[in-house]
């Protein structure tokens, strides 16, 4: 299936927001967590409405405003989410006034928005949208199942545009929580957290989305020519997978011109890409998870990334992962894996 | 009757997360709901958690909640009127 | 030309039984399982009456045959049960070139367990936790473990979209085979009672202290439940290869959102008309081919009132098909409740019987036609629309029909 990326909005530890792509300044964070960077939400949320929404949703909210606005369309024929968290901050509100109050004396708010479809629910109420609007919570394939459905949408015809996002918050106490698991990467700096291999990752948060349409017109950015999602990958299952993208879309191994690898600094879930850099030795390879961290839905930053790479034709030096560097960018293998278990790759494209 | 009044202001400001809303701004005769302060049934809900929480009163269903919630003044009659 | 979506089993525990045979018992003898919980243990077991299974967690992973050392979460136990069955009764076979995935709907996922625990993670003092109750508190973990452990994971997801997450589950599989992309689904949802669920709900005062009356004048709110329901959808070439018998065909869906509030549906019933109307669309059926209606029937004085209304307008004729709310046996499973009232759906066409609407004396004002109230046999029902209607106005309705 396929889809052209009309436009697209991101949200996170960086000043991504605000720019088409990755910002050309970079700022090296330092500290255990990436923390999304809000902007002045009042900008794209009345005060009246925002009273309510928790950060996540005012994130979301923000980022699908950005992303309608480039598109110049504030119509979607759908909306879809994907966060395998959901509204975290509310959801521990709510449960821990439950736990301290011995379930009295609790207000409605916090439980209302932690349902996990509020962000979805709550662009369709600002944008007046009574169309499709579906919202998946499945961990490292969260936002790859928000963006297979609206491919199918498109491709079913039910749909000519479809907002699709995937967005993921890390609040203190999940911080917390997961620290004394040791999930967490400990490192001076988030380009540090990818250089360094080792134990952990850096925990990041962000909210991304893209319009996607069934037609292209000179504002499109890219076109996604497919998509494979690989559970419990391996070196058979990947080749496969990228084999299939190729075939299906008439290439060989040489018309990619740049890989992007969600590498995560993690020195055992980053084995996963082996096999994506032995099929394709000596390509280029461009990174974002220093820009967010790691989250369920960072595949979503690196959709974000490649499209706009598609259409401005450059990479900040930053970005710069492999030795190789390339000038051109037809084709970008994009490869996102979340934990060991999930594995995205989807072949990116000039049109 | 005063004090109550200004301390309901402030409490449903808190209460609703009224950021940009002064107890000043709020005229304590103008309807809650609807016009006025525009508030909706999910404020309405959180009233009654007020109500409780701050007054000890408890208002038992969501007909009884919209005469006592008009405005800021009725909530302060009811108060003066059930407080324990 | 796309493929038709076949159904091939179903599996189904609730309060009413922990299997579809003992469903169907309770529901012809119009035995509701809503009445005072004994094992979550909340305060407001003696207020709110609920719809609870009456097995532990202990026993439940006995039923689930899950007596190792993986913790598993009551969500799990229950939607596994319940996919088994669907599964087996289907007579699937996990080693086969068939591309079989799984898509459940769920929001509760494994709050249950997190919400006894959660303070413990939160103990400076306590600086190692173990993690199995933390990984199994997502949405995903009960969809993802399940499919494992049958063995259908080529495409697995995880719908959450409030009171809609498991008819939205079944839309996406049978959209799933119809575009080629699968050739069977298990499809379906499930949500287990936690104090965090009833609490909120509490909050937003939308609870019955006595038996919900749905579709009634002086209904005054919901009873809460516990329950998974699946079915096994296949396209009509993997269902002959197989041999199946086909218990009816998702002839129809649609998805709309109403856009009126957060919580709340729009009076005039928008999302709901909808759904319904576009789900007729999609089935090429009219509003008189309708033969019975399962309404989302909830017992509130909101959702009832605009179901209510989006029917009148969408039966608009001299044609009101006979409906019931099926939420005063199993009270409302919130994420399982579009997955339970396909199965229920499925027996009436089965079985030719429109269960009752139980608890209903007083016609609503706003609505001029009754649901059935006593059981009807040799019902003549071909088509049947099953509504499930969420928070954040998400509306679903199916259409399943007799094959």
């Amino acid at each position: 299936m396929k889809a052209y990326i009309q436009s697209a909005a991101s949200l996170t530890a960086q000043a991504t927001l605000e720019s088409l792509g990755m910002p050309e300044e970079f700022v090296n964070l330092s500290g255990v967590k990436l923390k999304g960077l809000d902007p002045d939400y009042k900008k794209f949320i009345s005060p009246v409405a925002a009273r309510r929404m928790g950060r996540i949703i005012k994130m979301g909210v923000a980022s699908a405003m950005v992303c309608m606005e480039r598109a110049n369309d504030k119509n979607p024929d759908a909306i879809i989410v994907g966060t395998a968290m959901g509204c975290v901050e509310d959801t521990e509100d709510f449960l821990l006034k439950m736990i301290d109050n011995n379930e009295s004396l609790l207000t409605p708010t916090s439980f209302i928005q932690s349902t996990h479809n509020t962000v979805g629910g709550q662009i369709a109420l600002l944008i007046g949208c009574n169309n499709y609007n579906f919202t998946y919570v499945h961990r490292g394939f969260s936002f790859e199942s928000a963006l297979l459905d609206a491919m199918l949408l498109l491709q079913e015809g039910e749909a000519e545009k479809v907002l699709v996002g995937g967005l993921d918050e890390v609040s203190q106490n999940h911080f917390d929580i997961y620290n004394k698991l040791g999930n967490w990467k400990t490192c001076s700096s988030s380009l540090q957290s990818i250089a360094e291999k080792g134990q952990g990752v850096l925990a990041g948060e962000g909210s991304t989305f893209l319009m996607i349409s069934k037609s292209k017109d000179d504002k499109t950015l890219a076109q996604i020519q497919g998509m494979e999602m690989v559970y419990q990958p391996n070196t058979v299952k990947i080749r496969e997978a990228v084999e299939k993208l190729l075939v299906e879309n008439d290439l060989s191994t040489d018309d990619i011109d740049l890989i992007i690898p969600g590498l995560n600094g993690h020195s055992e879930e980053e084995k996963v890409y082996n096999e994506i850099f032995t099929i394709f030795p000596q390509k280029a390879i461009a990174g974002f998870k220093h820009y967010c961290g790691e989250f369920p839905t960072a595949s979503a930053v690196g959709l974000y990334f490649a499209a706009y790479v598609i259409k401005n034709q450059k990479i900040a030096d930053i970005a710069w992962l492999g030795k190789d560097k390339s000038q051109s960018f037809k084709h970008i293998l994009l490869c996102n894996n979340y934990g060991k278990d999930y594995f995205s790759i989807l072949l990116i494209s000039q049109c | 009757m005063e004090q109550l009044v200004e301390n309901l202001k402030k409490q449903i400001i808190q209460a609703l997360k009224l950021e940009d809303v002064k107890p000043e701004d709020i005229n304590e005769n103008e309807p809650l709901f609807g016009e006025g302060l525009g508030l909706d049934s999910i404020d309405a809900l959180e009233l009654i958690v007020l109500m409780e929480k701050e007054y000890g009163i408890r208002v038992e269903n969501a007909n009884a909640a919209k005469s006592v919630f008009t405005s800021v003044k009725t909530m302060a009659d009811y108060i003066a009127q059930n407080k324990k | 030309m796309t493929n038709r979506v076949l159904i091939t089993g179903m599996g189904m525990i609730s309060s009413i039984g922990k299997n579809v045979e003992e469903t169907y018992g309770s529901l012809i003898k119009e035995k509701s399982g809503t009445g005072k919980a004994t094992i979550l243990n909340t305060i407001h077991k003696d207020t709110f009456p609920l719809s609870e299974i009456k097995f532990t967690d202990d026993q439940l992973l006995t039923l689930a045959d899950l007596q190792n050392n993986r913790i598993y979460t009551r969500t799990t136990c229950l939607g596994l049960i319940a996919a088994r069955e669907a599964v087996n009764h289907a007579g699937l076979k996990s080693l086969s070139r068939l591309r079989t995935g799984m898509i459940s709907g769920t929001t509760v996922g494994g709050m249950g367990k997190t919400e006894d625990n959660y303070k413990n993670y939160l103990l400076p003092e306590n600086t190692t936790i173990n993690s199995q109750y933390v990984d199994t508190h997502d949405c995903g973990d009960s969809t993802q473990t399940i499919a494992d452990l049958l063995g259908y994971n080529d495409f697995v997801t995880t719908i959450s979209t409030a009171c809609s997450s498991s008819a939205n589950a079944i839309m996406l599989g049978a959209r799933l085979i119809k575009n080629n992309i699968l050739d069977r689904v298990i499809v379906g949802g499930v949500d287990s009672l936690t104090k965090f669920t009833i609490n909120g709900f509490n909050t937003l005062m939308i609870l019955d202290k006595d038996l919900c009356k749905s579709f009634d004048a002086d209904r005054k709110g919901l009873n809460l439940g516990e329950a998974a329901g699946f079915i096994v959808i296949e396209s009509e070439k993997a269902a002959k290869e197989g041999n199946r018998t086909i218990l009816g065909e998702v002839k129809g869906y649609a998805n709309s959102n109403d856009a009126y509030h957060q919580t709340a549906s729009s009076p005039e019933g928008n999302g709901a008309f909808l759904a319904m109307n576009k789900a007729l669309n999609v089935a090429g059926l009219t509003p008189t081919d309708i033969d019975y209606v399962n309404v989302h029937g909830t017992g509130t004085p909101n959702n009832d009132l605009s179901e209510g209304t989006a029917m009148t307008r969408l039966f608009a004729g001299d044609y009101f098909p006979r409906f019931s709310s099926t939420k005063a046996y199993t009270g409302h499973t919130l994420g399982a409740a579009g997955g339970i009232e396909a199965v229920i759906s499925l027996l009436t066409i089965k079985y030719q019987t429109i269960f009752p609407n139980l608890n209903y004396t007083t016609p609503m004002p706003e609505v001029n036609a009754h649901p059935v109230t006593t059981l009807i046999t040799n019902a003549g029902v071909k088509n049947v629309l099953s509504n499930s209607f969420g928070f954040g106005g998400n509306n679903t309705s199916l259409i399943f029909s007799a094959y």
